[in-house]
């Protein structure tokens, strides 16, 4: 190789540098990241795990720090989560297949995509906002449970749309093309083998749709969520609160008791966190196949 | 054209003028062709020739293509299959199709060749394992996959996998077969079972199979024709184009001088 | 595009035109050996017919290589079955040679009786005959193909004749009948070796049209 300098050995000597010093910065940037989430963990575990025992879980909240407890709000978040996935979910989905498998390709659907996608992006807000002019006033579904995961559902939406197309797309041309072969129609190949080969991948989209709903306040502020409740929810029309505004709620108290109490509440609200990703990695698992050779 | 092909009693497919394109790219030029019953017919020429999109017009596969549309007819068992009248779903329960890369469903052995009976209103129970097995057995797959009908069929190599996919095929009692080079990502054992399967299939059903290896379509064959940029350059008995073709190019292409 | 294969016929080609050369000198050794009565040349004759049965075997084992490394379609496959069996014809073609000296050899131990009327004319035509069909096989040109084959006409007829006039001579005198067969055998060699030479010019037409015309006529 003529063209190769005689300084081989110093070429390949930079380049070792050049290498080391590469992976030097992407390990610290990665350290940063790491030191700053264990940070946060650690300052939240130190302040609130101490609150947490089973009174805590079970009482409502109270005007006295040391004897509030996030029932309430963690039965409400439930009820929202539960019944955000259920109105979201079908109609998700159902508007991913439909999207990925019967429209035609042109400028229009590409057009509907991109405002999926922008929509994705809308400050939750804003999402808010809508729920209360049309959920709760035109609707006169008032401050209630429904009216609320109606919007989160609406928040989620976009969400579960494109995760939803993605995991479409993601099943072989190949095994359609079998199934039509075969004389299979559009409906008979979606069901009998596109859906169940994206279906691990659109629950991941869900989970991860839920996954945003439970973090959400001002929205739900908005469409009226209470900050302070001492009951249950017994109907879906029933007033609700839900633990981030109960979080919000403690940490503006002046008392010192309600910052521990906010504390652990976020543990709580991780805890349910990590456990729904713990589910969704499992489903995940369990039914995944391997789509081809 | 066809001026080397022996009469035979009857034709199964009749191409008259068939044209074909992508967007405006014509990628098949006035195609006339008669494909007889019961034989087994070869299409080669070199890579983009149009062969493989010609075949995929007979069971209009190619539908599912959003650019593509014909012109022409394409006549089965007398029958124009693109008449507006004509739903393609029908005619691929009578012309069946096999792919070149094997595309066996994530699913188990037997639920690959049940699925074409299923969709079309078979009950499972014993009538439809009876057809499973006959299915595995035409292919002579049943013998090395008869203990383990419920496993993956992705487990299977890819000469079996195959195989599989023409027994699927065959599951719903086609008349027509169409195989789009099947043994393209077979090693030479693999392929070699699968001509000799071609071989005992041509006794009940109609074969087409598009190969770019010529020593296969010399083999396998009884008719062959041969594409060249969207036209069909010649088209005859097998021994003929490959001893004594007519036309100038077919014999450029066969002996290896281009393509 | 030029292939490798192509070389490799090019240089079998050549084996059969220094093959069918090296069978018409056989030939017309043989014939001088008769004329000249030079029983030393007809030995050299018998000698060299090994060298032609040689490159008959190294064309056998060319084509069948050839055939089974290239697996040749159409025109490739024809022109190696048509060398395969020019090689055949050939090698006959030498052997007939062969036993034309063997009975020259014979002839000159006898005195010379003057009977060898026409053969010098009907060897010159059989040679004219090997040689048009090799052209014809070099040159693919099927037309001097069926030239050939019409002239085996004109020695089936020479051979006819030789054969009456030697007919008449023998009966008119007994004690030549043993040199007079000799010399009917001679004749009757020239045109097998005539008939060898139409069927070269047979199998050129099959090369080149694709038609076999062996058996059947034009």
């Amino acid at each position: 190789m003529k063209f190769l300098s005689k300084d081989l050995r110093g070429i390949l000597v930079r380049r070792y540098w050049a290498d080391r010093i590469f992976r030097l910065c992407t390990v610290t940037m990665f350290l940063i990241t790491l030191g700053t989430l264990a940070a946060l963990l650690i300052d939240v575990f130190s302040d609130g795990v101490g609150r947490l025992s089973w009174a805590f879980l079970t009482s409502f909240p109270s005007r006295k720090p040391e004897r509030a407890g996030i029932l309430s709000a963690l039965v409400g978040t439930v009820y929202l989560v539960i019944l955000t996935a259920v109105i979201a979910f079908p109609v998700g989905v159902g508007a991913a297949i439909y999207l990925e498998e019967y429209a035609r390709r042109g400028r229009m659907s590409r057009f509907i995509e991109l405002n999926i996608a922008n929509l994705a992006g809308v400050p939750s807000i804003i999402y808010g906002l809508l729920g209360l002019e049309l959920f709760v006033r035109t609707m006169h579904l008032g401050q209630s449970l429904l009216a609320g995961a109606l919007t989160m559902a609406l928040l989620v939406l976009p969400l579960v749309i494109i995760t939803s197309q993605e995991a479409l797309r993601a099943v072989p041309p190949s095994i359609r093309e079998a199934s039509f072969a075969l004389g299979a129609s559009l409906w008979q190949t979606i069901w009998n083998q596109v859906l169940p080969l994206a279906f691990p991948g659109i629950l991941t989209g869900a989970i991860l749709a839920a996954s945003r709903a439970i973090g959400e306040a001002a929205p739900l502020i908005i469409v009226g969520a209470l900050t302070y409740i001492a009951f249950l929810p017994d109907s879906l029309i029933a007033p609700f609160t839900v633990m981030p505004i109960q979080i919000f709620n403690w940490v503006s108290r002046p008392q010192n008791g309600f910052y521990e109490a906010a504390a652990a509440a976020i543990i709580v609200l991780l805890a349910l966190l990590f456990l729904m990703n713990v589910v969704s990695v499992y489903l995940r698992q369990k039914y995944q196949k391997r789509m081809s050779l | 054209m066809a001026d080397n092909m022996k009469p035979i009693a009857s034709y199964v497919f009749e191409m008259q003028d068939l044209n074909g394109w992508y967007g405006d790219r014509q990628v098949l030029k006035n195609i006339s062709l008669l494909i007889p019953e019961q034989q087994i017919t070869a299409i080669i020429g070199p890579s983009g020739c149009g062969k493989s999109t010609f075949i995929r017009c007979l069971n209009r596969i190619n539908d599912l293509i959003r650019d593509f549309r014909i012109s022409g007819r394409v006549l089965f068992k007398g029958q124009d299959i693109y008449d507006p009248a004509m739903d393609p779903v029908e005619i691929r329960l009578r012309v069946g199709m096999v792919f070149q890369k094997p595309n066996p469903f994530p699913k188990s052995i037997y639920d690959n060749v049940a699925y074409g009976p299923l969709i079309w209103g078979a009950r499972k129970g014993p009538e439809l394992d009876a057809a499973v097995e006959k299915s595995l057995k035409r292919t002579a797959l049943w013998d090395e996959v008869k203990d383990i009908l419920h496993q993956s069929a992705l487990a299977l190599s890819g000469g079996q996998q195959q195989r599989l996919c023409i027994a699927r095929a065959l599951a719903v009692e086609p008349e027509v077969l169409l195989l789009d080079e099947p043994c393209s990502a077979l090693d030479p054992i693999a392929t070699s079972r699968i001509e000799e399967l071609l071989f005992e299939l041509k006794k009940s059903y109609t074969i087409v199979v598009v190969t770019h290896n010529m020593q296969q379509a010399a083999r396998v064959s009884d008719i062959t024709g041969f594409f060249l940029l969207g036209e069909l350059i010649e088209v005859g008995e097998t021994k003929h184009i490959f001893t004594n073709p007519t036309d100038r190019r077919t014999e450029d292409y066969i002996t290896g001088r281009f393509g | 595009m030029k292939r490798h294969v192509d070389e490799e016929m090019e240089t079998l080609k050549e084996k059969i035109l220094q093959m069918g050369a090296m069978v018409e000198e056989q030939i017309a050794y043989a014939i001088r050996a008769l004329v000249e009565r030079d029983s030393e040349r007809a030995r050299r004759v018998i000698e060299n017919d090994h060298r032609v049965n040689a490159l008959d075997v190294e064309i056998d084992e060319d084509c069948l290589r050839l055939i089974a490394l290239h697996q040749p379609m159409a025109g490739d496959l024809r022109f190696l079955t048509t060398a395969m069996k020019i090689s055949t014809d050939l090698e006959r073609m030498s052997d007939l040679s062969e036993n034309i000296s063997e009975r020259v050899i014979e002839l000159n131990e006898e005195p010379l009786l003057n009977l060898y009327i026409d053969i010098p004319l009907m060897a010159q035509h059989a040679q004219r005959m090997v040689k048009e069909s090799l052209d014809a096989f070099v040159n693919r040109n099927s037309d001097l193909a069926r030239k050939v084959c019409q002239d085996d006409e004109f020695i089936d007829n020479l051979n006819q004749q030789i054969f009456r006039e030697l007919l008449a001579f023998m009966l008119e005198n007994p004690r030549s009948i043993s040199h007079a067969i000799r010399i009917s055998f001679i004749s009757k060699y020239l045109e097998r070796i005539a008939d060898h030479a139409t069927n070269v010019a047979e199998l050129v037409v099959y090369l080149v049209e694709g038609k076999i015309i062996r058996h059947t006529g034009l």
